[in-house]
């Protein structure tokens, strides 16, 4: 589905969203969505079609091609099989080079739940493991070819509201070198294990690399979504071919832990971040269509199982002794996308592998390697009940607002590092802290919604964040964009938080306020998303924690504070406090009536 | 003076779009600016600057636009005169009243792909014209990898 906002000049509009039944999540398979940049979405619309719904299945493998006011469904016999590359490059020779195409690789064929749906330049549908809901019904690819045009309703003011917006966020003039110029849109500069801006600095690509980058033995080119500023993304060209090239390394590429080859290599080698093993890594999952979230982490549950002696070679048939090595990864990627030996339960994704290893365990009187495995998987996946699953929360949850903000997320969303305000933009934009808490106390009431321990002013932040979140996956940007919280180039060093109800209003000609956008009209989409979970079965008890969660935090919190808090989310959301459901009160109060039908 | 130095004068392109590639992440702001800011909707297919790109072998993503050719093809063969210099910014502009539509100049250009594009709503050829002196594809371009240059 596309937003309003795609396809227009808007700062990231590229984005496209996709929600449906996720594969991956656990025990329940339920409702989430997933979102892709890159170039796709806006090439929907200049198809003629804002959005598109497949329901069933198809009995032979099929793609779906749509090009100005037309669709058709094809016979995908001869891409069926193919990688991601081949698919795409088949599907440009039948539709022409500029057709934009989304594609499933094996791994979605064979249903592997770690299996995501790659978008041609690189961008992916990572979350939920919906390469294998394609791959279930039989649809290989979606290709697109639009050649007509987006209108908007005030294309003067829009390019002059979006001329001020690129120029909060990056200003090429003042940059001595074109890399520099997205340095101030990063966050976490210092910290190396995450993700860093230039190409020059070692945190990002290997010094080695970088190097060979400076002797033209590879070519190091930038990648940008669709009208966007920051461009966050790069490519490796490897001319001699020893590694795949195809399409672009961005944020989630990065996001992951980068320690996964230190394993075999140790820690000062030239193999680490974007050096060759981990670009190859990143590649073959691109390529056989597999979620590199998935077990690429050293601080991972698939790390957690090696350390623990959870899986060994023996047991696996795989070189574990290996692992991080560049060999480890090629035999698991091609043994979990083609199902073959162990890769066949590991397709199923930790939820499903891990609960299955326990049960194994269990069966054999392994009891206490049962148990390790189990503990594993509620250290990585934290929710109790049956809503879980989610890949990336244990990395949020080991504070106030993460607690409250992930018991309580609907769909997978994760964090947004621009409202997070302190970590993004007091380490790297040096904004003086006074300022900081200025605007901490303007968004979420008191600085005090800063302070990672406490529960004050906690609830305001997470409704901030979901309000912020839900109306970025409705018109669609990107949280790398906007809200623009803080700003280099202003004076005061703020930027404005109402630029997406701006753009908005310049793009349909229907004027709307900020406090309006971002207040009931997100707290309606957001009570659909809860409603569409309730008709599921989701409630209160779903929005809990496994003990472990709490053992962790012992330090600072234990489970009655947190039933309190929660109880004070439930009262402000207007929820059953028993049951979790949205009352019939707010659910009237936010023009849902026809949905309280289906949840009653 | 020989009679024709004026007119080799005015035929010399006076400033240009010049093109860094290695900068250039694809991300097609370019084209969205322009067929926005030109056409007065968002159409990269009516956008008078293009961008090529390579994707599946590294990412490198090429602008093409006119060269502001020092000898126009195009203006030499458009047979209602609606192809004119510019006098300030020597762009080579075309008149769309007098533009008739028969796309020889399109034919007639040199550049691959050509630099000028046929709008089919409105029935005539477009290319860039250099905004007038301030193109709105160089003040967008968010890495800089366009430059508005003298000739």
């Amino acid at each position: 589905m596309t937003g309003p906002l795609t396809g227009t000049p808007s700062p990231t509009s590229g984005r496209v969203i996709l929600t449906g039944k996720a594969s991956v999540t656990y025990p329940l398979e339920f409702y989430m969505r997933s979102a892709a940049g890159g170039h796709w979405g806006p090439e929907l619309k200049f198809a003629g079609f804002d959005g598109i719904i497949i329901k069933g299945k198809s009995s032979e493998p099929v793609y779906l091609w749509i090009h100005d006011n037309e669709a058709e469904i094809l016979n995908a016999k001869k891409l069926w099989s193919l990688t991601t590359d081949n698919a795409q490059k088949e599907i440009w020779r039948s539709h022409g080079k500029k057709t934009k195409v989304m594609v499933i690789g094996p791994a979605g064929k064979n249903l592997a739940r770690c299996s995501v749906i790659l978008t041609d330049d690189g961008n992916t549908f990572g979350h939920g493991g919906y390469g294998a809901v394609m791959g279930s019904k039989n649809l290989k690819a979606i290709a697109v070819r639009g050649t007509g045009s987006v209108r908007v309703a005030k294309p003067n003011e829009l390019l002059e509201l979006v001329y001020k917006i690129n120029r909060l966020i990056t200003r090429k003039e003042d940059e001595k070198e074109p890399s520099h110029s997205r340095r101030q849109s990063r966050s976490y500069l210092s910290d190396k294990s995450h993700w860093v801006s230039s190409l020059d600095v070692s945190g990002w690509i290997s010094p080695q690399l970088y190097e060979e980058a400076k002797q033209s033995k590879i070519r190091l080119g930038f990648q940008g979504c669709f009208a966007c500023p920051i461009n966050c993304g790069f490519a490796v060209q490897f001319k001699d071919r020893s590694i795949p090239s195809g399409g672009a390394v961005k944020c989630s590429d990065i996001i992951v832990s980068t320690r996964w080859e230190e394993r075999y290599y140790g820690k000062e080698t030239d193999y680490r971040p974007f050096g060759r093993v981990a670009y190859e890594y990143l590649k073959l999952c691109d390529l056989l269509g597999i979620d590199n979230k998935f077990a690429r982490s050293t601080n991972n549950w698939f790390g957690d199982c090696i350390d623990n002696g959870i899986l060994n070679d023996t047991n696996t048939g795989l070189p574990i002794s290996k692992a991080g090595s560049r060999e480890f990864n090629r035999e698991f990627l091609f043994k979990v996308a083609y199902r073959e030996g162990i890769g066949d339960l590991i397709a199923e994704d930790a939820p499903r592998f891990l609960h299955y290893l326990a049960k194994k365990f269990k069966k054999e009187g392994s009891i206490e390697k049962a148990n390790k495995t189990l503990k594993i998987y509620e250290k990585h996946f934290s929710l109790s009940g049956k809503f879980g699953g989610l890949y990336n929360l244990s990395d949020h949850i080991n504070n106030a607002f993460g607690m409250i903000y992930c018991a309580v997320g609907t769909c997978n969303r994760p964090g947004n590092k621009n409202l997070d305000l302190v970590h993004y933009h007091g380490f790297e934009k040096n904004i003086p802290t006074k300022t900081i808490k200025k605007v901490a106390k303007k968004l979420y009431g008191s600085d005090k919604a800063l302070d990672p321990y406490t529960w004050d002013y906690k609830i305001n932040k997470v409704i901030t964040y979901e309000r912020h979140r839900i109306i970025q996956d409705s018109l669609l940007y990107c949280e790398w964009a906007l809200p623009v919280i803080f700003s280099r180039y202003t004076p005061d060093m703020l930027g404005d938080v109402t630029l997406g109800s701006q753009l908005y209003s310049a793009v349909t000609g229907i004027d709307i306020t900020y406090e309006n956008l971002y207040g009931p009209i997100a707290d309606r989409l957001r009570n659909l998303e809860r409603c569409i979970q309730v008709r599921e079965g989701r409630r209160r008890e779903d929005d809990w924690y496994f003990d472990f969660i709490f053992e962790s935090n012992k330090k600072w919190t234990n489970k009655d504070d947190f039933r309190k808090v929660m109880d004070k989310y439930y009262r402000t959301r207007g929820w059953n406090l028993k049951t979790g459901i949205p009352s019939k009160e707010k659910l009237e109060e936010l023009d849902l009536k026809d949905v309280l039908f289906e949840i009653s | 003076m020989d009679i024709f130095d004026n007119f080799i004068e005015s035929a010399q392109a006076k400033w240009k779009i010049v093109f860094n590639s290695d900068i250039c992440a694809g991300c097609r702001t370019c084209e969205v600016v322009c067929s926005i800011y030109n056409e007065g909707v968002v159409n990269p297919e009516l956008s008078r600057i293009q961008v090529v790109k390579s994707i599946l072998d590294g990412y490198i993503s090429e602008a093409k636009f006119c060269k502001q050719c020092h000898d126009p093809e195009c203006l030499a063969v458009c047979p209602t005169h609606a192809l004119y210099i510019d006098g300030v910014t020597g762009a080579r502009l075309i008149d769309e009243k007098k533009c008739a539509g028969c796309k020889i100049c399109l034919e007639a250009c040199i550049s691959k792909p050509k630099s000028i594009r046929y709008n089919s709503e409105k029935k005539v050829c477009i290319k860039c014209d250099l905004c007038a002196g301030n193109p709105q594809c160089v003040r967008f371009c968010p890495q800089g990898a366009l430059q508005y240059i003298k000739s």
